[in-house]
């Protein structure tokens, strides 16, 4: 009987695809990957006398095409077919990045939609993830907001507010804590897995290469401390997309912040723990007046690019003129009222309020730049220093966009890097840039390579593969502005279909951590171990909507019933 | 009509294509969903900055203003500002242009040499093994899609041989010269030689084809029998006379094809990471920069139409039977 | 007439035998024409895999018929095959139970090939007959009637020679979503315009010839003189072209998807050579990449090898020469 059902349903799909009968038996061959699945326990096992209402609607569920992301794609097509197996309906909507990004975080027209967040090091505070993706603040759950699902809990918000303030490390990690308990008990979204990197090099032409936490090889540390064997005096380096700008006033993009980092000093920099280390800064930084006023010791000796030095007049002003002219990030000076020379070495900052993430966020984030060259820049955003003068370990040499970046060690630097230049080459896509280490034609490559690159990697004696977690993360979000998705019940049976083992072993190859928080494990001290977990069970999730007023009819089609009641929040 | 009168029509004609073709460009983009902001949200934009970001960009304005400007901008030959690279489209478009032109100039070069030599030894030996042997590889060819004919150079000289450079345009940090230098140099023809055979093979089979079929035209002529009965050497009578007279459809159809090869640039560039105008207009399109998606479509078309232009007038103008309408 | 009055059915003999010898006189042009046939073989054979691939069931008004219950694949080409450890079978080389291997996801390779079969079958015959149906009326009419009529459909002609077929088709696909309709859309977009300038010069060559002048005389209406006098004659062209537009429209569909615009859940052989590429699985699992590049190959070849034969029937010239 069971069986019967869910070829039916099957086939009704099938058409649902092509449109026209005939020509979608034909067309399809066989989409899904369901057919492999073994047919549960059937539905109607569960006894509900309740009498069955309307039927549940389709859920709307956008994911990537196989071309802007293959993993997740077939992930999304093994979870669609769950869904269905446990009686939704579903209508799979395949769009490109940028479409499915536009449609999922600015429209906000999805029931699910399936996207990750990157794992910046400055995401290692839990800020970006507990409130910016959580928070119910109309910024984050408005148009082009990071709380796509517009998830709105009172109870949330106000612990997440509170985390922020506090300054006290122990206090705001129990803060921090609580917080994912409730997101893993109301599961506005499915935490799937933690995608993290295998980048590869080539042992025979470097050594002492140094991969980071979310970064790899990408991290500024492997940059300066990377030490060519022998003669050799050039890293050359491979990243799947060209920089967009090395503007340090409109930084946007990862891959540019990767690069206008080496070329520009900030006061500190977060190393692999996620703690900031002085820098530019001779030391911690001392808080007064309950972390309202923050001193800032400069270190001694810096000098531009152009032979001029540092001074702590260009860093007050950089934080300044920052504050007023990036577009994009301008608003991270927004808790700073005013930036004062305080001494020779000194620059003291003065915030509307004490803030906890203040020097991860906001001091290790901001670059240092040449005042006397900025200053005659009539539009900072759209005009550039053509020179790109910093006082980073690396000077600007030249740029011929989609072919190469070069760069040279800035021998001045008080940490200057262990190779004379770095040549950074974009390529069309991950595989050509393996085809070109697997060919000596560069040195390292700052990206994953597929699963079957990796295993053909391994066994180049040439090559080696660099493992490196990560504390970026991949869900499943669930548009709670929408009535269908705003019960927590099913919510919580859909997240009970995510596969997140099958995920992490058989599309990542086993590069991945399985997660149920959107704090990664490997972000210890923020991780919460003992949140609840949901790992594949579909008969959990059919009693999880049977308890909660659901139902099926004949067909295995799932129904509300008279007993149901729309929950928003559990607790 | 006359000759002359017939060419200026053709011109008053291009120019109302044109105009119909850049419409199309426009409407097609404007339709186009997502916007090329929505992606930094991920990488924490704020919100507030992203709707400054649109605004600055134009897209809020009336679709009759962007019309407008779009069409101002293309008459005064700039396209704006890419959206991506924050650069005006002139800055980068030219050497991807540069560098599907080497590309594609060479692959049909390559393509037209053998195929007229071996469409016309083709003709010269009809009925033969060698005529049959040629034109099942030149179908073969043909049949190939581009993509599979640089899969299989890619696995034959570079995987098992390893005597070509895996992807590219030049060896990384080479210093390789200014100007033209650039791409007359070893490095840069070695890096050229496995696409540009690529489409070579790709597009032989239409030359060489046309110029058999023209050549058992020709030498079905009064004039050829003439030559053999005066006694000429084969040789002689084979390219003095025969070939050089069945070349001249081969060459107006030239044209069209280079229209063909434009299109099938964007393949051949994925394969081998060439960075010239298809990639570019695979590259914007998949990442909404429409700025430069347009102004490669717009270069790719333009050329498209200007050569089947060329090719209309070459026709009639080489071969006076044909008749102006 | 007497004959009217015969059943129909007694004339079936008759009928048949004709038809018969109808078609056998089409096929007389490939006798002892080897690639022809070799054309005619390979087309016949991935029509076979197209049919006989994966079972037909046709699915209307919630009834279920299987029309054609045999399946020449011998996996459901979506399954992931584990080893007896339950570890996935990733990119493993030919065995007896997987003859082409597997790929990234342990799905059978050959399962693959051989479903593949039918999304080029049918955008290739879709797309290219479509393509020469609008072709060929487009050419007739502007012909046929000539003055403003011609000009305007000659300039549209001209527009879509302006196109550049794959960037034309990315841009067209990211505006409507990759669906295999609009896919063939696009190629049909690309594809008229040669069929339609081509016939147009052909009717232009018949417009005047005695037998249409004297259809005019007794008062035969456009339509009619169009359809039932100057049609039959160019029709054979356009069958000719017709072949030809099935390869350029299998190569087309092949290299959208190669890029990754093609129908999402669909088996296709482009799409299969795209996930190998994007898998960079191409240096090591040449089983996956070769058997659905040399089938794209063998069917584009079968029409033209096929083309190139009806050639000589359209244009008889070719064959007395040989």
């Amino acid at each position: 009987m069971r069986k019967h059902t869910e070829s039916r349903r099957d086939f009704l799909r099938k058409g649902g695809i092509a449109g026209v009968a005939g020509l979608s038996v034909s067309l399809a061959g066989c989409p899904g990957a369901d057919e492999g699945a073994a047919p549960a326990d059937d539905s109607t096992d569960i006894d509900t006398d309740a009498e069955l209402t309307e039927p549940v609607p389709e859920l709307d569920f956008v994911m990537p095409t196989e071309g802007s992301n293959a993993e997740r794609h077939e992930l999304s097509l093994l979870a669609a077919s769950s869904f269905e197996e446990v009686g939704f309906e579903i209508n799979r909507r395949q769009l490109d990045f940028e479409t499915q990004v536009s449609v999922a975080l600015v429209e906000h027209d999805f029931d699910i939609n399936v996207i990750g967040w990157g794992g910046t090091p400055e995401r290692i505070d839990p800020q970006t993830f507990i409130s910016d993706l959580h928070e119910g603040l109309e910024s984050n759950v408005g148009p082009g907001g990071r709380n796509s699902p517009g998830y709105d809990n009172p109870e949330y918000n106000e612990i997440a507010a509170e985390q922020f303030l506090t300054v006290d490390q122990d206090r705001r990690q129990e803060l921090v804590y609580e917080a994912q308990e409730i997101l893993a008990r109301d599961q506005p979204r499915t935490y799937i897995a933690n995608e993290d990197d295998m980048h590869a090099y080539r042992p025979g032409n470097f050594q002492d290469i140094v991969p980071t936490m979310g970064e790899g090889l990408n991290s500024f540390w492997n940059m300066i401390e990377a030490t060519p064997v022998g003669d050799r005096d050039t890293l050359r380096f491979g990243y799947p997309t060209e920089i967009t700008s090395l503007n340090p006033m409109q930084d946007m993009a990862t891959p540019d912040r990767q690069w206008v980092r080496v070329i520009y000093d900030r006061l500190y920099r977060v190393t692999d723990e996620g703690v900031p280390q002085p820098w530019a800064a001779a030391d911690d930084p001392t808080f007064e007046d309950d972390g309202e006023t923050v001193v800032v010791p400069i270190r001694e000796g810096m000098t531009f690019h152009d032979g001029e030095p540092v001074t702590a007049e260009d860093i007050a002003w950089s934080f300044e003129y920052f504050g007023e002219h990036s577009v994009t990030y301008g608003g991270r000076m927004d808790p700073v009222e005013e930036v004062t020379v305080t001494g020779d070495h000194e620059v003291t900052f003065h915030l509307e309020q004490a803030f906890a993430p203040f020097v991860a966020n906001v001091l290790a984030q901001i670059y240092i730049f040449p005042q006397h060259v900025w200053e005659d820049i009539d539009d900072p955003v759209d005009q550039d220093d053509e020179d790109y003068i910093g006082s980073g370990p690396y000077q600007f040499d030249e740029w011929r966009l989609e072919e190469e970046l070069r760069l040279d060690a800035f021998e001045d630097h008080f940490q200057a890097p262990n190779v004379d230049r770095i040549i950074r080459v974009p390529g069309a896509d991950v595989s050509t840039l393996v085809r070109m280490l697997e060919e000596d034609e560069i040195d390292m490559v700052g990206a994953t390579p597929s699963v079957s690159a990796q295993d053909r990697l391994e066994e180049d004696p040439d090559v080696e593969n660099v493992f490196a977690p990560t504390i970026a993360f991949f869900k499943f979000a669930y548009n709670m502005r929408n009535e269908v998705m705003q019960d927590v019940h099913l919510r919580r049976a859909l997240s009970y279909c995510v596969d997140k083992h099958a995920y992490v072993e058989d599309m990542m190859g086993g590069v991945g951590t399985v997660t149920h928080s959107p704090i990664a494990e490997v972000n210890e001290f923020w991780h919460n171990p003992d949140v609840e977990q949901f790992t594949f069970d579909l008969q959990a999730a059919r009693d999880e909507l049977a308890g909660a007023g659901y139902g099926w009819d004949d067909d295995g089609r799932l129904h509300y019933t008279e007993d149901h009641e729309p929950q928003m929040f559990l607790g | 009509m006359g000759l002359r009168a017939y060419v200026l029509r053709r011109i008053g004609q291009l120019l109302l294509t044109y105009f119909v073709f850049l419409t199309i460009l426009f409407v097609l983009f404007r339709m186009m969903p997502g916007d090329p902001t929505s992606v930094f949200i991920l990488e924490g934009l704020p919100a507030e900055a992203r709707e400054e970001r649109i605004e600055e960009l134009g897209f809020n304005d009336p679709l009759y203003i962007q019309y407008f400007d779009y069409m101002r901008q293309l008459m005064t030959g700039e396209f704006g500002d890419s959206i991506i690279y924050r650069e005006p489209v002139v800055n980068i478009i030219w050497d991807k242009v540069a560098n599907t032109l080497f590309l594609m100039g060479s692959s049909l070069i390559l393509a037209y040499t053998i195929g007229i030599l071996g469409g016309a030894l083709m003709g010269w030996y009809r009925g033969t093994r060698f005529e049959k042997i040629g034109i099942v590889g030149v179908l073969t060819a043909r049949s190939s899609p581009e993509f599979w004919i640089g899969i299989i150079l890619l696995s034959v000289f570079v995987f098992w041989l390893g005597w070509f450079p895996a992807a590219g345009m030049r060896t990384v940090g080479l210093d390789s010269g200014e100007g033209i230098w650039r791409f007359l140099n070893r490095d840069f023809l070695w890096h050229l030689f496995l696409p540009m055979l690529t489409g070579a093979i790709f597009f032989t089979a239409t030359p060489a084809l046309l110029m058999r079929n023209t050549m058992l035209d020709v030498l079905d002529e009064d004039y050829i029998e003439v030559k053999e009965a005066e006694g000429l050497p084969e040789r002689r009578i084979l390219y003095r006379h025969a070939a050089r007279n069945s070349i001249l459809p081969v060459v107006t159809v030239l044209a069209i094809v280079t229209g063909a090869a434009m299109g099938g640039s964007v393949i051949i560039e994925t394969v081998f990471n060439w960075d010239g105008m298809g990639r570019a207009i695979v590259d914007a399109v998949n990442r909404r920069d429409l700025p430069l998606a347009m102004a490669a479509f717009f270069i790719m078309g333009s050329l498209v139409i200007f050569m089947n232009f060329v090719a209309d007038i070459a026709y009639v103008y080489l071969d006076p039977r044909v008749e102006y309408e | 007439m007497a004959t009217r009055t015969r059943p129909g059915w007694r004339d079936l003999p008759e009928k048949l035998s004709s038809g018969s010898r109808w078609i056998a006189g089409k096929f007389r042009v490939f006798e002892g024409d080897r690639i022809g046939q070799t054309g005619l073989v390979l087309l016949f054979g991935i029509i076979l895999i197209g049919i006989f691939g994966r079972p037909i069931t046709l699915d209307l008004f919630g009834m279920s018929q299987t029309l054609q219950p045999f399946s020449l694949a011998p996996y459901d080409p979506s399954v992931s095959h584990r080893g007896p450890d339950g570890r996935l079978l990733r990119l493993e080389g030919p065995s007896w139970a997987h003859p082409l291997g597997t790929n990234h996801l342990g799905r059978d390779v050959l399962s693959r090939v051989i479903v593949g079969a039918r999304v080029s079958l049918i955008v290739g015959t879709i797309a290219a007959f479509m393509a020469v149906f609008i072709g060929t009326n487009i050419g007739l009419t502007a012909a046929y009637f000539g003055g403003w009529v011609d000009d305007v459909l000659m300039r549209i002609t001209d527009i879509a020679y302006g196109l550049p077929f794959l960037p034309f088709a990315i841009v067209l696909l990211a505006i409507m979503g990759q669906s295999i309709y609009w896919i063939i859309f696009a190629i049909v977009i690309i594809l008229w315009r040669s069929t339609a300038r081509v016939i147009r010069s052909q009717v232009l060559s018949h417009k005047n010839r005695p037998y249409v002048e004297s259809a005019e005389a007794i008062g035969a209406s456009n339509l009619r003189i169009m359809y039932i006098h100057i049609l039959p004659n160019v029709l054979p062209l356009a069958f000719l072209y017709a072949a030809f537009a099935v390869g350029y429209a299998v190569i087309a569909e092949a290299s959208l998807s190669f890029l990754g615009f093609g129908p999402p859940e669909m088996i296709s052989w482009g799409g299969m050579i795209f996930t190998a590429f994007n898998q960079d699985a191409i240096r090591q699992a040449w089983w996956w990449v070769f058997p659905p590049g040399l089938m794209i190959m063998f069917f584009v070849m079968s029409v033209f090898f096929i083309g190139r034969t009806l050639e000589m029937v359209v244009n008889p010239e070719l064959r007395h020469r040989e």
